[in-house]
């Protein structure tokens, strides 16, 4: 494998600026992972200022996991540099180690024990003060599961464990979440719920780190790293990848008249990119800004006698973002 | 959400893991029935089943018609009925061994046909034991009943020449008397001037001094041989001169016993007087000791009885806890590791010593329900003493569960898998059942070998258990010591394994 020579780093969640004096809760600085003399990840430099939602997003083997567990400690690295609070993952002290709330990517439940039990002895391991009750009930009712504590869990559906492992997660309600998957099978309401509590979580300055093969979930993170074959192709907001998968804005305009050679030429001369035609009457297109080029571009054709029935920016699928950037950091 | 301050996340995380064994534990009532029920189950079938007289030979003899072995058989196989049961005697060996082929019977004595020929012939006769055992244990008992057959028949051979020899060989009381009373009509007949009387007499006297000086060179024999004193052999040598004078004298009358005198008889009891008197002093035994010196009353030191369910039930209860707790132990940390548990831990704030802190109270909890459990259902059930100090009993199992849980645990680590961990804690079983001291002497075997039986905990255990339980006395102090050193060996093999296993990677 050989992964990217140019190395993405990360933009400020907010601003799109780069902001290494801000405090960062995870830095990865040129970190690369090797398993038998083969890199598994390699060149990776991101960082995830406190307060924000990391969204890890790619295909399944493109090193997600990998990464989750150099941020956890699990994994040394084998170049570069992680930081997790400050600190070298690997050499925190056993008490040192409430800070984080780690999601594996298979839920660590026992199917003999119930739902409670289950979720008394990972409160326990994680040093939860003894009259937990009432944080045990309230996490459980986040994941949508009081009510069913006595529930064995080898009796639970998957979504349930899904969601009891996730409970587990949170009961010591530590500073930094890093999940492996966390919404994997579950469905898409309970999903909304819980990207909810994350967006809750991080209001509370909690930062929250997390993997997902659901592409579209990226969508609700304040920061997306997209991996593929164990580098990062892209990381920035949401928002900024999508421009930068596209080269800007996805909108459409639709006309009264058939869509000729003279419009085509005025969208040209606009500076629209990647004018495609997606019915007789309609286009698609690139801008850099659809809130401010669009109603120019109506006015412009209007001046023209060119009447514009419809026009509006397209709320992009993210699978085609995913496959843009990829594409991208493929050619790169 | 605050978490606890460090001592009490100790606890609060050893506890935790206690709760959580105990719980997985109790919701799987089948692996309970099989570990602990099954095993019980089936000591108290074999209680229930066993037969001791399993091990008496059907026993068919074969030899000549009326011949002397014929004559003895019925008090040799009184004298062997622990492990010979007497199937008859025969002439013919080809029924018989028809007979063993058939199954009706285990082996056959053939005795030679002509004993006494080869033996006055100057050659041991031989004794032919046939027998279809391929079980090498039971081929060891059939030669053992067989060696002791032989010198049981040659001890009752020898017994019935001896008996044909009495007349010649009587105990000295007996030709002592004789000499009196030849004595006496010997001086009658000098008397009367009988000289075919007085032949007879001196032939009579002679005999008698014969027998006694055999009598007395035997006892000299036996002496030397079993280390008399001095005084002993003085007193035989004494008898033996003395009777040899009065042979002399003897043999000087019988020359002339025409011309033999009332004086000459006198002068004959001077001589018979020293005799008896040597006699009185000398230690002489009696003819049929000769052949039998020794008889055997087998009595133990143990004050109480112990039978077979007895002597078996300790080790049985060593070996079943053992295994019990080492199974939960082993199945415990391959299972979580399966589970992905290790990786939690390296994340979270849990060390190894934590996990395993919390591993050995809740197996040491589950043993020590099990195990008195299990101890009073054998006292109750099977009549089991406990002769020694309870406490002694209860200190052995603590010691015997917590070196067990570490060998468990060490297995675990060193198993890949469940399956594994399984396999291993199957061959730790048959450690224990070959090499524990279950049911074959510890002493049986030789090193290196025998460090199998040092290093693993139930043969402590059962050594320990067996001391107090039917001995009534206190362990030995290396069966204490060899609990205390596998528990600290095992439990720190567990760590450093875990230890490796938790290790950034």
């Amino acid at each position: 494998m050989s992964p990217a020579t140019e190395p993405v780093r990360t933009p400020n969640a907010d601003s799109g600026a780069d902001h290494d004096d801000a405090p960062m809760t995870v830095r990865f600085d040129g970190v690369g992972k090797a398993f038998d003399e083969r890199w598994i990840v390699r060149h990776l430099d991101v960082e995830v200022p406190a307060g924000t939602i990391l969204g890890m997003v790619g295909p399944s083997g493109c090193g997600k996991t990998t990464t989750v567990r150099l941020a956890t400690g699990v994994y040394r690295p084998d170049e570069g540099e992680v930081t997790v609070l400050g600190s070298d993952p690997t050499a925190r002290r056993t008490s040192e180690r409430t800070a984080i709330g780690y999601l594996p990517q298979s839920p660590v439940l026992f199917d003999d024990l119930s739902l409670w039990e289950n979720l008394n002895f990972h409160a326990s391991l994680n040093g939860v003060p003894w009259r937990r009750r009432a944080r045990l009930h309230e996490v459980l009712d986040l994941v949508d599961l009081d009510g069913e504590q006595r529930k064995l869990v080898r009796k639970a559906s998957g979504g349930m464990r899904r969601r009891l492992a996730l409970a587990a997660t949170l009961v010591h309600d530590p500073p930094l979440l890093i999940l492996d998957e966390p919404t994997a099978g579950i469905d898409p309401l309970l999903r909304r719920q819980i990207w909810e509590h994350f967006r809750t979580l991080r209001d509370q300055r909690r930062t929250v780190v997390v993997t997902t093969q659901h592409v579209n979930e990226a969508a609700h993170c304040d920061l997306v790293a997209v991996l593929d074959a164990g580098r990062v192709v892209a990381v920035g907001t949401p928002h900024d990848l999508r421009r930068r998968a596209f080269g800007g804005d996805v909108a459409t305009l639709r006309f009264t008249n058939m869509v000729d050679e003279r419009i085509r030429t005025e969208l040209n001369t606009a500076g629209c990119s990647d004018v495609t035609l997606i019915d007789p009457h309609g286009v698609r297109i690139v801008v850099d800004d659809a809130a401010s080029d669009l109603p120019e571009l109506v006015r412009r054709f209007e001046e023209r006698s060119i009447a514009v029935e419809e026009s509006s920016e397209v709320p992009v699928d993210w699978d085609e973002t995913f496959i843009a950037l990829v594409g991208a950091g493929d050619t790169a | 959400m605050s978490t606890s301050r460090p001592r009490a996340r100790w606890y609060a995380q050893v506890v935790g893991f206690l709760r959580k064994e105990v719980a997985a534990l109790v919701r799987q009532p089948r692996l309970l029935v099989v570990l602990v029920a099954g095993p019980f189950i089936i000591l108290l079938l074999f209680a229930i089943g066993y037969d001791q007289q399993q091990a008496v030979l059907r026993t068919a003899f074969v030899g000549p018609e009326g011949s002397i072995y014929e004559e003895s058989l019925g008090q040799f196989t009184e004298d062997l009925q622990r492990y010979v049961d007497n199937a008859g005697y025969s002439s013919d060996l080809v029924s018989a061994e028809q007979r063993l082929s058939d199954g009706d019977i285990d082996a056959i004595v053939v005795f030679p046909p002509d004993p006494l020929g080869i033996v006055l012939a100057g050659e041991q006769a031989t004794i032919k034991i046939l027998h279809d055992k391929i079980d090498p244990i039971q081929q060891v008992a059939v030669e053992v009943s067989s060696q002791i057959a032989v010198m049981e028949l040659n001890a009752t051979v020898l017994q019935e020449v001896v008996a044909r020899a009495q007349d010649t060989l009587v105990p000295i009381r007996e030709s002592l008397s004789n000499i009196d009373a030849q004595y006496e009509v010997l001086a009658g007949a000098a008397e009367r001037g009988d000289a075919a009387q007085i032949e007879a007499s001196l032939a009579e006297l002679g005999s008698s001094g014969s027998s006694i000086r055999t009598l007395g060179s035997t006892s000299g024999e036996l002496a030397d041989a079993f280390g008399a004193d001095d005084a002993t052999r003085a007193s035989l040598d004494a008898l033996d001169a003395d009777v040899s004078t009065l042979r002399e004298s003897l043999d000087r009358l019988a020359q002339r016993p025409e011309d033999v005198t009332a004086d000459d008889v006198v002068g004959l009891q001077a001589d018979i007087e020293r005799v008896d008197a040597a006699a009185q002093g000398a230690a002489t035994i009696d003819p049929s000791v000769v052949v039998r010196p020794f008889a055997s009353d087998t009595a133990s030191l143990q004050r109480e009885p112990v039978d077979v369910n007895d002597f078996f039930a300790p080790a049985a209860l060593a070996l079943l806890l053992q295994h019990m707790v080492l199974t939960f132990a082993a199945m415990s940390l391959v299972s979580d590791r399966a589970l992905g548990m290790f990786e939690v831990f390296r994340v979270g704030p849990v060390d190894g010593v934590r996990v395993l802190a919390g591993k050995y109270l809740s197996f040491m909890l589950v043993g020590a329900v099990v195990g008195t459990a299990l101890t009073a259902s054998l006292v109750v059930g099977l009549d089991l003493p406990i002769r020694g100090e309870v406490g002694w009993v209860a200190a052995g199992v603590g010691g015997l569960l917590a070196a067990s849980i570490g060998l468990g645990l060490t297995l675990s680590l060193l198993a890949k898998t469940e399956v594994q961990a399984v396999q291993f804690s199957m061959l730790a079983l048959l450690c224990g059942l070959f090499f524990g001291g279950f049911f074959l002497d510890l002493e049986a075997f030789t090193y290196p070998v025998k460090l199998v039986s040092w290093a693993i905990p139930v043969t402590y255990g059962t050594r320990l258990l067996r001391d107090v339980m039917l001995r009534g006395a206190d362990p030995e102090l290396a069966d204490v010591v060899g609990l205390v050193v596998t528990t600290v060996v095992f439990g720190l093999s567990a760590w450093w394994l875990l230890n490796r296993r938790l290790r950034t990677r």
